[in-house]
């Protein structure tokens, strides 16, 4: 079926491994949230709006309360009418650029690329770094909520905010938001929570914070930070990025590590450190989920080889929770 | 101290297949790859701490590999523990045997006796040395002797010199062996060797302990222990006869010292005393464990002779030391000499007798020489050992100008159990004045001449065996005798004055010196200086004198000759000439004995080596001159056995437990091995895999 089809190479989209590849944001956040859409049931884009906006043939999945009963009657083909959504929710996307976001390097990336061909396997590490994993799915969330005339911004941070949008709901915003992702370079050291109280400070319209970072931060004046913005009547959703390999350590033989911020250097075998080092990450996202959990925030644990739908779903769940 | 050797050494070369996993292990460490991670925060230090454990745990991970493998090398090199730093090889090397033939190798054992054995075993080991080792053999016993001068390869030869080894009587000396035999290894232009000890290992008069920095590097040292059981023994140490000049009918007392060297008491030994092998006494005798008893034999001969005597016991499995021989000399006459000091006169003068006249009537009245007494005459610059009786009297008369190395012949004479009887009335002054004359006849002051006296004999000393036989009128007779000149002594001890003259001063006085006694009579027997020969008792007093003498020598004394100490013959009339002497040994084999002159010029016939026990006999045409009983030392009848064990042991103790042959290819080359070694590396393939699992 052509509509297969098509759906079938959209959602290739949502895979970071092939998008990374793409150099237009634009066509990146498009094709990711287009992608997402094609997989699912239900449009995003329709749903929030009472106006009245198409007629679209029912597929198998539409609620039946949607059925335009009337048009049945005449044409005796059933049709759901399609309603655009008007909105004025304030959506603030932070994105943190700190040095540990620019996890792995480039020549990282590249050793894994000659390994995994090396043993002709692919798909067994991820293929991107963090922050462009992060600004991609930042772009695709901006595009989103474009499409859904929400008012978007965005905060690009290491330890001080170092780009800040104000939130607007123009179309020219995704503009001009994407090309800062666009430009957007690994920084300094990590600092979020100054960084978070700051934001909190300077929002005074309430509404959605979407966190995008690494969370390599202490993590007990993280989620004061975060709580600052709870404090603040704002819904906050935090999108924890990690590459797979700083979960599970997932290195062969001898390996010099380097600390991206500190330069401090220590030489390990992860065969013998990985269930230790395991144990420590799981209890650490785990403080930050049960931590998140108490102050009613979305936690959400990406990823970098994971496709963008489980955070957009994440994102579109507490929109859908938003009204 | 032990030492490693390899049957197959050129597998040794496998040893560099040790470096491999150090190899692998550095290749490996040279791939460490450099990762830019985002924080290092979960990466801590007790991370680090676990990384230094098993890094530790990865060296001896290597180690252990390396172990491993080291020992698969060395397991299929075939390697061998023993007891010395020596690699075995082909080369020739020099073998030396020494074989005890001392006292105690006699001992009996069921197939033969220990020394049966011990040929046994020289044969065993001849049978395994190389066919280019350089073989000697060294029989021992006080002394060593090398049996084949240079060594020789022929085994056939060695075998025979052992068939032709015969055991001694002789104490051990272990010590002097292994000299022997490491003197031969010296002397060999083959460099290094083996020495082997064949022995019971019983009391050694010197220790069986040889320093290890005394024995060269390249020379190993083995101890074969045979025969050393713990045997029970008792035996005859010692016989000891009175050494004094003895008479027909004169009851003789033997005493026989015996003693028990075992833990168990010895009941019911019957010790027996043959006389020319007529058994003229027994005694039952207990003994206890490890203590020592004495046996005395009175014994009486009618006729005077040379009469060989034996101490026996019954019999156990050391059977050397269970007789012992000896001889007792029973003499027909009493020899004297008569030292003649001054002439009877000068030629052409005629003057009246000399007292040497007076004495030698009184002993020899019909000038026959056959008689009571068998009396010489010498004059006192003819003195030496030769001319003093063996066993007798000297009468020394009116000393004038005695030699001083003949007064030493004189004074040793008497210190060895002569009996020497001098009157002084005739000395010369000057010969009085010799502080050693005087101190040798026991005058501790000044000794004078007194001449014009008209004193006679008083206080006679009447217990005294020499005026003992005189009844009181006897006495009386030889008190009114008169001394006219006579020498005036001082220092004389008052118990040794046996007779004063009137005067107060000493008449007769006695001293002992040695084993002998010396009797002085203050006056001269002459009619010019009194009157004493015209006295009845003159001719008793002489005779009772003299006789006293030769018997006064009363002390037992151990005068046994041992085996394998040279044996210096004492013949009882000079030897004239030595062609035609001969000595027999015990078991009737001629020995050629050794004839030598002493520093005084006498002649003496030597036996170097007396290996048995029994009786030899110097012989001249089959005729007897003079015979020496010689017998075992009493240190080999003790059986405790002191084998060379310890690390301070030179040597290794090769077994005779088993198989003697391989107990010797395993003391020479050492124990094989190869399955401990193929264990051990196996041993170390498990742990090193148990380490990788934890690791």
């Amino acid at each position: 079926m052509p509509y297969l089809k098509k759906k079938q190479t959209v959602s290739r989209y949502l895979d970071p491994a092939v998008v990374s590849r793409l150099r237009n944001i634009d066509l990146k956040a498009r094709l990711i949230v287009e992608g997402y859409i094609a997989g699912l049931h239900r449009s995003p884009y329709h749903g929030f709006s009472v106006e009245f906006a198409e007629y679209r043939q029912y597929m198998q999945g539409d609620s039946l309360r949607r059925i335009d009963w009337k048009v049945y009657g005449r044409t005796e083909r059933a049709y759901v009418k399609v309603f655009e959504e008007e909105t004025n929710l304030v959506a603030n996307i932070l994105l943190d650029k700190s040095g540990s976001m620019g996890f792995p390097t480039h020549d990282e990336l590249v050793e894994r690329r000659r390994e995994d061909g090396r043993r002709g396997r692919t798909g067994s590490h991820a293929y991107i770094d963090k922050l462009t994993y992060g600004g991609m799915l930042a772009a695709s969330l901006a595009y989103l909520m474009i499409r859904q005339q929400d008012a978007v911004g965005l905060a690009l941070f290491d330890e001080r905010i170092d780009t800040l949008i104000p939130h607007r709901s123009v179309r020219t915003q995704l503009h001009h938001v994407l090309r800062n992702l666009e430009r957007v370079e690994p920084g300094a050291m990590t600092s979020i929570s100054p960084t978070l109280h700051e934001m909190a400070e300077r929002m005074k319209r309430r509404g959605l914070v979407v966190l995008i970072s690494d969370l390599m931060d202490d993590p007990e004046s993280l989620l004061e930070g975060l709580k600052h913005f709870r404090h603040r009547q704002h819904e906050v959703i935090v999108f924890h990025v990690l590459d797979p390999s700083e979960i599970e350590l997932n290195y062969r033989d001898e390996v010099e590590f380097e600390d991206m911020e500190t330069g401090r250097r220590v030489r390990l075998e992860p065969a013998f450190l990985r269930e230790q080092y395991k144990g420590s990450v799981s209890a650490w996202i785990e403080r930050l989920e049960r931590g998140c959990r108490a102050h009613s925030i979305d936690y959400n644990l990406i990823r970098t080889d994971t496709p963008f739908d489980q955070a957009l779903t994440a994102y579109l769940g507490k929109r859908l929770r938003l009204g | 101290m032990f030492g490693l050797g390899f049957l197959n050494g050129a597998f040794l070369a496998a040893l560099v297949a040790g470096a491999i996993p150090i190899l692998i292990h550095l290749l490996n460490r040279r791939r460490v790859r450099r990762v830019r991670f985002s924080s290092l925060e979960f990466l801590d230090a007790s991370s680090q701490r676990r990384m230094r454990r098993v890094n530790i745990r990865r060296i001896l991970i290597l180690a252990l590999r390396t172990l491993a493998v080291l020992l698969l090398a060395l397991a299929f090199a075939r390697p061998t523990l023993r007891g010395a730093f020596f690699l075995p090889g082909k080369a020739p090397r020099n073998v030396v045997i020494c074989l005890d033939a001392s006292g105690s190798m006699a001992a009996d054992f069921r197939e033969g006796t220990a020394f049966d054995r011990a040929r046994e075993a020289a044969r065993r080991i001849v049978n395994q040395a190389g066919n280019d080792d350089r073989i000697n053999l060294v029989v021992f016993g006080r002394r060593a002797e090398e049996q084949i001068e240079g060594g020789t390869r022929n085994k056939q030869v060695m075998r025979t010199a052992i068939d032709n080894a015969r055991d001694t009587a002789e104490v051990t000396s272990i010590g002097k062996a292994i000299a022997q035999a490491l003197e031969f290894v010296a002397a060999s232009d083959i460099p290094g060797g083996e020495i082997y000890v064949v022995s019971d290992f019983r009391n050694s008069i010197d220790s069986t302990q040889v320093s290890p920095k005394t024995l060269p590097r390249d020379v190993r040292l083995f101890y074969v222990a045979i025969g050393n059981e713990q045997i029970d023994n008792a035996g005859i140490d010692m016989v000891t006869v009175p050494r004094k000049l003895m008479r027909p009918g004169e009851v003789v007392r033997v005493k026989a010292m015996l003693t028990n060297h075992s833990r168990t008491a010895a009941t019911g030994v019957a010790v027996a005393l043959s006389v020319e092998g007529t058994r003229k006494a027994e005694k039952i005798v207990d003994i206890a464990p490890e203590a020592t008893t004495t046996v005395t034999f009175p014994v009486s001969f009618t006729k005077w002779g040379t009469y060989r005597c034996a101490v026996t016991k019954n019999r156990d499995r050391l059977r050397v030391d269970d007789e012992r021989y000896f001889t007792i000399e029973i003499s027909r006459s009493v020899p004297v000499t008569l030292i003649r000091g001054a002439r009877n006169a000068k030629s052409g003068e005629a003057t009246a007798p000399g007292g040497y006249f007076y004495v030698e009537k009184a002993l020899n009245p019909r000038d026959s020489g056959v008689g009571e007494f068998r009396v010489s005459i010498v004059d006192e610059r003819d003195v030496t050992a030769a001319s003093l009786p063996r066993r007798g009297v000297a009468v020394w008369v009116d000393p004038q100008k005695l030699a001083a190395r003949r007064l030493a012949v004189l004074k040793r004479y008497v210190r060895r159990g002569g009996g020497l009887m001098v009157f002084l009335g005739g000395a010369n002054h000057a010969m009085l004045q010799r502080r050693s004359v005087r101190a040798f006849l026991g005058i501790g002051g000044s000794a004078e001449i007194v001449d014009g006296a008209q004193s006679g004999y008083t206080s006679f000393r009447e217990d005294h065996p020499v005026f003992r036989i005189f009844n009181r009128e006897e006495l009386q007779l030889l008190s009114r005798s008169r001394v006219r000149r006579y020498v005036r002594v001082s220092g004389v001890a008052p118990d040794s004055v046996l007779a004063y003259v009137a005067d107060g001063d000493p008449a007769v006085w006695e001293c002992a010196r040695g084993r002998g006694r010396v009797l002085v009579f203050a006056a001269a027997p002459d009619l010019v200086r009194g009157d004493i020969p015209l006295s009845p008792m003159f001719l008793p007093l002489v005779h009772t004198s003299v006789s006293w003498l030769a018997s006064a020598a009363n002390e037992q004394a151990n005068m046994e000759h041992l085996a394998g100490v040279p044996l210096v013959f004492d013949p009882p009339q000079a030897i004239a000439s030595t062609d035609r002497l001969v000595i027999r040994d015990p078991q009737g084999e001629v020995l050629q004995p050794t004839v030598f002159e002493t520093p005084t010029g006498e002649t003496r016939v030597l036996c170097e080596r007396p290996e048995h026990v029994g009786f030899y006999r110097l012989e001249r045409d089959t005729t007897t001159v003079a015979e020496v009983a010689v017998n075992i030392d009493s240190r080999e009848s003790d059986m405790t056995t002191h084998v060379p064990a310890g690390k301070n042991a030179a040597g290794t103790v090769v077994s005779t437990r088993g198989d003697f042959g391989a107990n010797l290819r395993e003391a020479r080359q050492g124990r094989e091995v190869f399955a401990l070694f193929v264990f051990l590396a196996a041993m170390s393939l498990v742990a090193e895999v148990l380490l990788s699992r934890r690791a």
